[in-house]
């Protein structure tokens, strides 16, 4: 994906020093590129700080910038290397957990085997779903469940947490993911379906009874 | 008389497919076997909606404000680089 021409505007404006533009970039980004940056260093605090190098970064880079792809990949991108570099300083010990790992993870069923009968991968629901669907936002939104579903993302693995945040926080095209994470489509939407299947099971038992 | 058979998608093999069906990476065949699947099965539309309000709830999650002092500390660096 190639800047647009909203990209080309905002780039001209914050090159000819639009303090406005720049605020508005940061408006619509920061809150965004903290969470991802979470997803790669030990706390929110330490994230906040490569968040505020990141934008020094983009300030210094902006005549750099070529437009092969879009303003917000490419701050991206920065912020990645510069949150990947901090994360192994700063999580030297922890291992972190790695995308073959997370692939061969997500090969597990989404929903336990035991829930349904017949033949081998095959079968129809034995223990359906909860109805809980159809209840309303403000049930979901409020309360212990939501602080729940929250905590449950921050413990995702981190190619998980990061697909999903970007996809389903944020927003973002399977094919801005895909550039931004170097990954294919397939692994792309294989961490993203890990991720919001465990949710689901995190809201069912939640909200669904004992089922 | 040319028989096609009709592909057969069963809830189990649903589960695994609902991330790729929302975001139309399946071959029309199986969109439609899906789609058969989906209204003959009540507890698979169950589960799609319940899929649909996952998405929706992470959605919520970017709703935070950015504090405004950042924002100005950083629009004061924006000024001093480009002067």
């Amino acid at each position: 994906m190639v800047a647009s021409a909203t990209d080309a505007d905002a780039l001209a404006r914050l090159r000819a020093g639009d303090q406005a533009a720049f605020r508005d970039l940061v408006l619509r980004n920061q809150a965004a590129m903290v969470r991802f940056a979470s997803g790669f260093v030990p706390s929110t605090a330490v994230a906040e700080e490569v968040v505020q190098d990141t934008w020094i970064a983009v300030i210094r880079g902006l005549g750099r910038f070529e437009g092969r792809s879009t303003l917000r990949t490419w701050i991206f991108r920065i912020l990645a290397n510069q949150a990947r570099t901090r994360g192994v300083r700063e999580r030297r010990t922890v291992p972190a957990s790695s995308l073959t790992d997370e692939l061969a993870e997500a090969e597990q069923p989404s929903v336990s085997i035991e829930r349904f009968a017949g033949p081998p991968g095959r079968g129809m629901w034995a223990q359906p779903p909860a109805r809980w669907s159809d209840q309303p936002e403000e049930r979901l939104l409020v309360g212990a469940t939501f602080e729940r579903f929250a905590e449950t993302v921050t413990v995702l693995p981190e190619n998980q947490r990061r697909v999903l945040v970007l996809r389903d926080v944020e927003g973002w095209t399977s094919e801005e993911v895909c550039e931004l994470l170097e990954l294919s489509e397939v692994n792309q939407r294989v961490l993203l379906h890990r991720a919001r299947s465990k949710l689901r099971a995190l809201l069912e038992q939640e909200l669904g009874g004992s089922t | 008389m040319r028989l096609m058979r009709r592909r057969v998608i069963v809830c189990q093999q649903w589960v695994e497919l609902v991330t790729d069906y929302l975001d139309g990476a399946l071959p029309r065949r199986l969109e439609k076997a899906i789609d058969r699947h989906l209204a003959a099965c009540e507890h698979c539309t169950e589960y799609l909606a319940q899929m649909r309000r996952t998405i929706e709830l992470s959605g919520h999650l970017g709703d935070d404000q950015v504090p405004g002092d950042v924002i100005d500390a950083l629009a004061r660096a924006f000024d001093e680089y480009r002067t």
